[in-house]
C-alpha cells in the first residue's frame, strides 16, 4: 500500500499573512482597485449624460431664433400661401389616380398598349388630364415669387449677422495687438503680409518675411490696416427691417385674389371637359362625381383661406417653450432646405416605434415560448443544444444582420409577395424591399435572444417548491407550467420582454441599412399595410446625419435633441422593467 | 542585463525609423464630397504619387469623403488643406469662412452630370425637367401623371448632407423641398441598386454609376448626359484658403489635377473634363 500523502492539517485553507505596499496591504490594495473601477464607470456615465444635456441645450434657443425669423421674414405667410398651392397639388393627384384607374381597367379589359395610348392621350382627355395640370401654373409662380422675396429677406438678415460676428472678431483682435504685451503670432505675420501685399504704399522698408523683426510701428500698421478692413466689411451690411420689407410679401392681394378667380374659372372648365370623355365605367364616372365634388369644397374654401392671410400677424411672438412643441409635436423633419429647416421629432419617433412593435410581435412569441420550453419542457440534451444556440444570435454583429437584410431578406420577401397565389395577404405585392417590416423581423431576430436569456432566468429563478407542491396536488406538468410557473414569473418575463424592446428600440446599423429611410410618418391608414411602408429612425437618422452637421448649428442640436428623447425612452423602458420585478413579482409573499 | 540592451537598441531604432518616415514623407489632407473623393481624387492622387516617387519624393495622402459640408468646414477649421465640393459654397459659408478670417476659393476640376435612371423595365424613354420636380417634390405620386402606365412612384435620393442632393434640389426641383415620400439612400450604389430592382423606381445619381445592370438612364429636356446642353450639370471643386500659401506639394497637386494627365484621368472615372 502507498503511504498517504502528508497533509498538514495545522495549516489554513487562507492565509493570513498579509504584504504590505506603501503602507496598504494586498486586501485593501484590491478592495480600493474594484472600487476604482466601479467610480469611473459611474463617473463616464455621468459625463456622457451630462455632454448629451449640454449639446441638446442650445437647441430650444436656437429654434426659437429660426422660427422668430421664420415669422418675422414672411415665410410663414408664403407657408400660408402654399397651403392653397398643395389643395391644388392634392386635387391633382386625385385627378391622376382617376387616371392611374382608368389606364388599369383598360389594361384589364385587353386593350393593348397602342389602345391604352390612343385613350389617355386623345384630345379630350388631354384636356382634362393635362389642362387641369397646367391650369395652376399661375399661382405656382405667385407663390414662388412671393417665396423668393421671403427666402431673400432671410438670407439677407443672417449674412449680416455674420458680418457682425466679423465686425465684433476684427474689433477683438486690434485691441488684443494695441495691448504692450502682444507679440506677432505666426498667423498674424501672415495676415499681416498678406496686406500689405494688397496695400505696398502702408510700409516702406525691406520685404518682410518669417525673420523680420516686427516693431511697434509695424504693430500699428497691422491694427490700422485691419480697421480698414473691418470698416470695410461693415459697408458691406445692408441692414434689413423687416417690418417694411414685409410688404413686398405681403403686397399684391388684389393680384392674388385674381389669380385665384381666373384658376377657378379655369379649373372649371377644365373639370366639365370630364363630361366629353366616355370612361365605358361606373367605377371612374364615380370616382369623378367626387372629384367635382371635391373642387366644389376646394373653390369655396378660398374666402376662408383669404380671411386666414389677412389674419397672419408677423408681430405675434414665438415662445421659448412653443418651439419645443415645435420639436416634439413636429410633422416634419426637412434639413438643408432653402425656405426653411423643420425638426419634428413625430415622423422618427413613430418609425422608431412602428419597427419596435413589429419586431416585439416576432421577438415575443419566439423567445418566451423558448424559454418556457426550454426551462421547463426540454429534456436535457436538447437545452444543452438550444440554449447557447439562441444565445448566439446575439454575437452575430448587427451590421451583418443589417447587410443580410438589404441582400437577401428584403429581396426575397419581395419576390415572395409577388407570387400570383400569395396575392391574398392585405399588403402583397410590397413594392420596397426597404421597409418596416424587414427592419422589424430583423431587429426581432436581435431581440430574441435578449427575452429568451432572461425570461428563462426569470423562470428558473421561481423556487423548486411550487413545481412540487404543484404536482403533489396531482397536476400534471404542463399544468404545472401553465398555471404555476409562468404565472409565478409573469413580473420577469415582462421585464424581459422591456428590456428586449430597449435593446430594438436604441439599434441603429440595421434599422438604417433597412428601414427605408422615409421621413414621413406612416400612414396608419392602410392597416395592415403600414408595415411595409418604409420609415426612418431616431437612432437612423442621428447615425445617418450626425457626421456631416457643422458642429454647434441648429440641426447639430436637433440631433442631441433627438439622442435626449433617445435616453429617455431608454431610461423609462429599463425603470419601468425593474419597477415591474419589484412590485408584482409573487415569489416571498 | 542584456534583453535590456537589446530592448533599448530596438526602441532607438524604432524611434529613428520614425522620424526619419515623418522627414521622408509629406501629407496632404483632402476632406470632403464623396462625389469626388470616391473615385476620382484618389486616382488622380495615385498617379501624382507615381509621378513623385519617380523624382525620390514620398507623398502620402489622407483622403476623408464625407459630403461637401465637411468639405467646406474642414477649410474652415483648417484640418484640410485641400477641401472638395460637388457643389457651391453656400452664402452662409462663405460668410461663416470670413468670419474666421478664411477666403474661401474655388477652383473647378470637373464636371459631373446627374444622372435620372430608372428601372429598365419603365417604357418611359425621355424626361422633363418639369416631369422630374414634380416627381421629387411629391407633386406626381403615381406614374399615371406622365405617362400611359401606372404604379405608384418610388423615388430615391441621396442624403441631406450630399452634396448631389444639394445640387439636384437647385437645378432639377427650381429649390424646392423634396416630397416627404422620398426615400433617402445612403449612396449612389444604393440608389442604383434600389432602383434596378424595383420597376417602380426612379432615382438619380452621379455617371460614374450609370452602367448599373438593370437600369436605364433617361436624357432630360432631350440631351443625354454628356452633352453640353444637358441640364443636369454641376462643376466639381477643389476648395482650398486663399489667404494661407498652400504648401508647394498642395499646389502641385492641384496643377496635376488640372493638367492633361489629370484631367485623362477624370475622364476615365466617368466625369466631363473642363477643357
Amino acid at each position: 500500500m502507498a503511504a498517504k500523502p502528508k497533509t498538514d492539517h495545522n495549516k489554513p485553507a487562507f492565509s493570513k499573512r498579509r504584504a504590505l505596499f506603501l503602507g496598504q496591504d494586498s486586501d485593501s490594495i484590491i478592495k480600493a482597485f474594484f472600487g476604482s473601477n466601479a467610480m469611473v464607470a459611474i463617473v463616464i456615465l455621468a459625463l456622457i449624460t451630462i455632454f448629451l444635456f449640454k449639446e441638446g441645450a442650445g437647441f430650444a434657443g436656437l429654434y426659437h431664433k429660426s422660427l422668430e425669423e421664420y415669422r418675422l421674414s414672411g415665410l410663414e405667410y408664403v407657408d400660408v400661401l402654399k397651403e392653397k398651392r398643395e389643395g391644388y397639388t392634392e386635387l391633382t393627384r386625385y385627378l391622376n389616380d382617376v387616371k392611374s384607374d382608368w389606364i388599369n381597367e383598360l389594361k384589364d379589359s385587353g386593350a393593348s398598349q397602342a389602345e391604352i395610348n390612343k385613350a389617355v392621350f386623345s384630345p379630350e382627355s388631354k384636356a382634362l388630364f393635362f389642362g387641369y395640370m397646367r391650369a395652376g401654373s399661375d399661382l405656382k409662380k405667385f407663390v414662388k415669387t412671393k417665396m423668393d422675396v421671403a427666402i431673400e429677406i432671410r438670407d439677407q438678415h443672417t449674412t449680416n449677422e455674420n458680418l457682425r460676428e466679423t465686425i465684433a472678431n476684427y474689433t477683438k483682435r486690434i485691441a488684443q495687438i494695441q495691448s504692450d504685451r502682444y507679440e506677432f503670432s505666426p498667423e498674424d505675420r501672415a495676415k499681416y503680409i498678406l496686406l500689405l501685399r494688397d496695400n505696398p504704399d502702408a510700409r516702406t522698408g525691406a520685404e518682410i518675411t518669417d525673420e523680420t523683426v516686427l516693431d511697434q510701428k509695424d504693430r500699428e500698421q497691422f491694427a490700422a490696416l485691419l480697421q480698414a478692413e473691418s470698416e470695410q466689411t461693415e459697408g458691406t451690411i445692408q441692414p434689413v427691417d423687416f417690418y417694411t420689407a414685409i410688404e413686398d410679401v405681403t403686397s399684391e392681394q388684389a393680384r392674388y385674389a385674381e389669380i385665384l378667380n381666373e384658376l377657378e374659372a379655369k379649373l372649371t372648365t377644365v373639370v366639365a371637359s370630364a363630361d366629353a370623355i366616355n370612361f365605358n365605367s361606373a367605377d371612374i364616372d364615380g370616382r369623378i362625381t367626387t372629384f367635382k365634388k371635391l373642387n366644389a369644397s376646394y373653390f369655396a374654401g378660398i374666402e376662408k383661406h383669404k380671411a386666414k392671410l389677412a389674419d397672419w400677424d408677423q408681430k405675434a411672438s414665438v415662445t421659448l417653450f412653443q418651439s419645443l412643441g415645435a420639436f416634439l409635436t413636429g410633422k416634419d423633419w426637412i434639413t438643408a432646405s432653402d425656405q426653411q429647416d423643420w425638426y419634428g421629432l413625430l415622423p422618427l419617433l413613430t418609425g422608431s416605434l412602428l419597427i419596435s412593435g413589429i419586431a416585439l410581435i416576432f421577438a415575443i412569441p419566439f423567445g418566451v415560448g423558448a424559454a418556457i420550453y426550454v426551462n421547463q419542457i426540454a429534456g436535457h440534451a436538447e437545452r444543452n443544444f438550444i440554449k447557447p444556440y439562441v444565445e448566439f444570435i446575439s454575437a452575430i454583429p448587427s451590421v451583418v444582420i443589417g447587410f443580410f437584410g438589404v441582400v437577401v431578406f428584403g429581396e426575397a420577401i419581395r419576390l415572395l409577395s409577388q407570387l400570383e397565389f400569395l396575392q391574398w395577404v392585405p399588403f402583397f405585392p410590397v413594392q420596397e424591399r426597404l421597409n418596416a417590416f424587414t427592419a422589424g423581423c430583423l431587429l426581432a431576430l436581435m431581440a430574441i435572444p435578449t427575452i429568451f436569456t432572461l425570461a428563462e432566468d426569470a423562470i428558473n429563478n421561481i423556487p423548486r417548491h411550487f413545481k412540487e407542491a404543484s404536482l403533489a396536488m396531482g397536476a400534471t406538468p404542463l399544468q404545472t407550467t401553465m398555471r404555476v410557473i409562468v404565472p409565478t414569473a409573469l413580473s420577469g418575463i415582462i421585464s424581459a420582454i422591456m428590456l428586449g424592446f430597449g435593446r430594438v428600440i436604441g439599434e441603429t446599423m440595421v434599422v438604417l441599412l433597412c428601414a427605408g429611410n422615409r421621413i414621413k410618418i406612416p400612414d396608419f391608414t392602410e392597416g395592415v399595410g403600414v408595415f411595409v411602408e418604409p420609415v426612418h429612425t431616431m437612432t437612423g437618422i442621428i447615425a445617418q446625419e450626425m457626421g456631416e452637421v457643422v458642429q454647434g448649428s441648429l440641426h447639430y442640436r436637433a440631433l442631441f435633441m433627438v439622442g435626449i428623447v433617445l435616453f429617455f425612452v431608454s431610461l423609462l423602458i429599463n425603470f419601468s422593467a425593474q419597477w415591474i420585478v419589484k412590485r408584482y413579482s409573487k415569489l416571498g409573499d | 542585463m542584456k534583453t535590456k540592451t537589446i530592448l533599448r537598441t530596438l526602441t532607438a531604432a524604432a524611434a529613428f525609423a520614425f522620424v526619419a518616415q515623418v522627414s521622408a514623407t509629406e501629407t496632404i489632407v483632402i476632406k470632403g464630397s464623396d462625389t469626388l473623393g470616391a473615385k476620382m481624387v484618389p486616382q488622380i492622387a495615385e498617379a501624382f504619387k507615381a509621378q513623385k516617387a519617380k523624382a525620390g519624393i514620398e507623398v502620402a495622402f489622407e483622403i476623408a469623403a464625407e459630403g461637401s459640408s465637411t468639405g467646406v468646414a474642414s477649410v474652415i477649421d483648417g484640418t484640410a488643406e485641400i477641401g472638395m465640393s460637388s457643389r457651391d459654397p453656400k452664402a452662409k459659408e462663405v460668410a461663416k469662412a470670413k468670419a474666421n478670417g478664411i477666403d474661401m476659393q474655388t477652383i473647378t476640376v470637373a464636371k459631373d452630370g446627374i444622372a435620372i435612371i430608372v428601372n429598365e423595365s419603365n417604357p418611359l424613354t425621355a424626361i422633363s425637367l418639369e416631369e422630374i420636380e414634380l416627381i421629387f417634390s411629391g407633386d406626381a405620386t403615381d406614374w399615371s401623371a406622365i405617362a400611359a402606365q401606372t404604379g405608384s412612384i418610388s423615388a430615391y435620393t441621396r442624403n441631406t448632407s450630399s452634396g448631389t442632393y444639394a445640387v439636384f434640389q437647385k437645378l432639377g426641383m427650381s429649390s424646392r423641398d423634396y416630397g416627404s415620400d422620398t426615400q433617402k439612400m445612403a449612396g449612389n450604389e444604393q440608389i442604383a441598386s434600389e432602383v434596378a430592382k424595383n420597376p417602380n423606381g426612379i432615382g438619380y445619381v452621379g455617371l460614374a454609376y450609370i452602367n448599373t445592370p438593370g437600369v436605364k438612364v433617361l436624357p432630360v429636356n432631350g440631351a443625354a448626359p454628356d452633352s453640353a446642353a444637358y441640364p443636369l450639370a454641376r462643376p466639381l471643386y477643389y476648395l482650398v484658403n486663399n489667404g494661407k500659401a498652400l504648401t508647394p506639394l498642395a499646389d502641385e497637386f492641384i496643377k496635376f489635377s488640372l493638367s492633361a494627365e489629370g484631367q485623362e484621368i477624370v475622364k476615365r472615372v466617368h466625369f466631363l473634363p473642363i477643357k
